[in-house]
């Protein structure tokens, strides 16, 4: 956990090890809302993005 | 002209001693005013880069026009450039010995010291070109402290070894090619220093019979082991830009493409050496025009092979139906270095086609004008491939132009002057030709009973 991560009062960002399934980091790239960019270059970077819902 | 015979490799069928001594001739006369005024030259060119370099370690990469997203320009330009110069040494060298074609022996040793030259200038651009060259060494794998590896993943590394696999090999093959002449220097010379440094150069060559056989099968050798460097070295050159996914890198055309334009832009820098070379030093009739002939038609041959893949890669790049590829394409064509472009394809593929003519080949003039042209081609189709790649990438977000600083063409000169320095100092410390395979092709060195079967 970085002192980022850890201060922030939104959760906007979480590190992990995207290589272990069962963490959050993981979790989130499998995610629906998880995007990289230039995705269909299919190069898989460390940042996943999640995408905002506005409709709830 | 007459086609029956053909035409003898050295013209006026000289004595052995006068082979010797027009060949050892820059070597033993006080240099002339022009060889001065040459090395003068070459060395204020060399000035001018040491002090662009010098500006580069003190203020750091900020003092050349390298911004993000173009990361690469005149270092890797320049690298590509001249290691590409290297391969036609290689070339005449070794292949052409594989393939029995007894007219390199005039140029074989010339050009196999200008490919040592151009992999020592080629060497320092990745050196001089990371952030922090004092870590340069960390590119070899040597065991550390932190206990990390190089990337083996990296291209980069690749050439790591490429290089200098190319250069240990080259500078073994043209020193084992050396020895015999090193010996006729070491007999010839006068002067106590020089015989001292020949003596022990030579390593106690004496000419007998079983000196000669291990000589010819160690020659063999290694022209077999320099033989596939000549493609594989610049093929893994070629990976630094095809194992990226950047639209106008990502092809498989590079690797052939790569080595194709290496020999053809070597070929060049080659003519325009010699041509100077035999008029200064009055070799006209060892590196005679027929010698210049058959190196056009080759240029000739390598420069269909570029021209072909400058049609290939747009092409592809349409019939892929890649949005970003095309509009890479067209940018290339039509973009900020669109007249760079344009020049490079006039160079590279317009000019080369006047050498189908004999009357151009043999004309010494109008050939020495079409290899410049054909290094400045060159030069320009590497910077074009890396800069039009860089600065038009995938997000117009990241787009930037890149604009070269003095700095940079400092060091681009200041590699010419090392270049050019080596070999004025190359012509007169070592022969330029060698004389005892010359002295193997010229008529009456085979003598036979059938009349005509002396040289094929």
């Amino acid at each position: 956990m970085t002192a980022c991560q850890e201060a922030c009062p939104a959760n906007a960002i979480t590190f992990g090890n995207a290589n272990d399934p069962t963490s959050e980091v993981a979790k989130m790239r499998e995610a629906p809302l998880g995007y990289y960019a230039l995705e269909q270059l299919d190069i898989k970077p460390n940042v996943t993005y999640l995408a905002k819902l506005r409709n709830i | 002209m007459d086609y029956t015979k053909a035409p003898p490799l050295v013209e006026g069928n000289p004595s052995l001693s006068k082979i010797d001594e027009s060949i050892a001739k820059p070597m033993e006369k006080f240099p002339s005013k022009k060889y001065f005024m040459a090395l003068s030259v070459t060395l204020t060119m060399l000035l001018i880069g040491a002090v662009a370099l010098g500006y580069t370690f003190y203020y750091g990469i900020g003092m050349w026009g390298n911004n993000i997203p173009v990361g690469w320009a005149f270092d890797i330009t320049n690298f590509v450039f001249w290691i590409g110069i290297g391969h036609a040494g290689t070339l005449i060298s070794a292949v052409l010995f594989l393939f029995r074609q007894r007219w390199r022996t005039a140029i074989a040793r010339f050009a196999e010291a200008m490919t040592i030259f151009a992999v020592m200038c080629a060497g320092l651009f990745p050196l001089i070109h990371l952030g922090r060259p004092w870590y340069a060494a960390f590119v070899f794998p040597l065991p550390t402290q932190h206990g990390v590896w190089i990337n083996w993943n990296s291209p980069l590394i690749w050439d790591v070894f490429a290089v200098s696999t190319y250069f240990t090999v080259s500078l073994m093959f043209w020193y084992i090619g050396l020895i015999p002449d090193l010996a006729t220097m070491r007999d010839r010379t006068t002067n106590k220093f020089k015989k001292m440094i020949y003596s022990v150069l030579s390593l106690g060559w004496r000419f007998s019979n079983k000196h000669w056989q291990h000589y010819e099968k160690v020659y063999v050798i290694l022209a077999g082991l320099a033989t596939p460097l000549v493609l594989s070295v610049h093929s893994i050159v070629s990976l630094d830009f095809a194992v990226s996914i950047l639209p106008g890198w990502h092809t498989t055309i590079f690797p052939p493409y790569f080595v194709a334009g290496a020999i053809f832009s070597g070929f060049g820098m080659v003519m325009t050496a010699l041509i100077i070379v035999r008029k200064v030093f009055n070799l006209e009739y060892i590196i005679t025009a027929d010698h210049l002939d058959k190196m056009a038609k080759v240029t000739l041959v390598v420069s269909m092979m570029v021209a072909y893949a400058y049609v290939l890669e747009p092409f592809i790049a349409w019939y892929s139906g890649d949005p970003v590829d095309w509009f890479l394409v067209l940018m290339r064509a039509t973009g900020h270095y669109a007249f760079g472009f344009w020049v490079m394809v006039s160079c590279n593929v317009f000019i080369p086609q006047l050498l189908w003519f004999r009357k151009i080949r043999r004309n010494i003039g109008v050939l020495f004008v079409i290899s410049l042209l054909i290094n400045v081609g060159m030069w320009l189709e590497r910077y074009i491939i890396i800069v039009t790649s860089l600065y038009r990438d995938f997000l117009p977000s990241s787009w930037h132009i890149y604009v070269p600083t003095l700095t940079d063409f400092g060091i681009l000169i200041g590699s010419f002057g090392l270049f050019f320095t080596l070999v004025l100092l190359f012509a007169r410390t070592l022969p330029v030709i060698s004389m005892s395979e010359i002295k193997g092709v010229t008529e009456g060195a085979h003598p036979s009973h059938h009349p005509g079967a002396e040289h094929e």
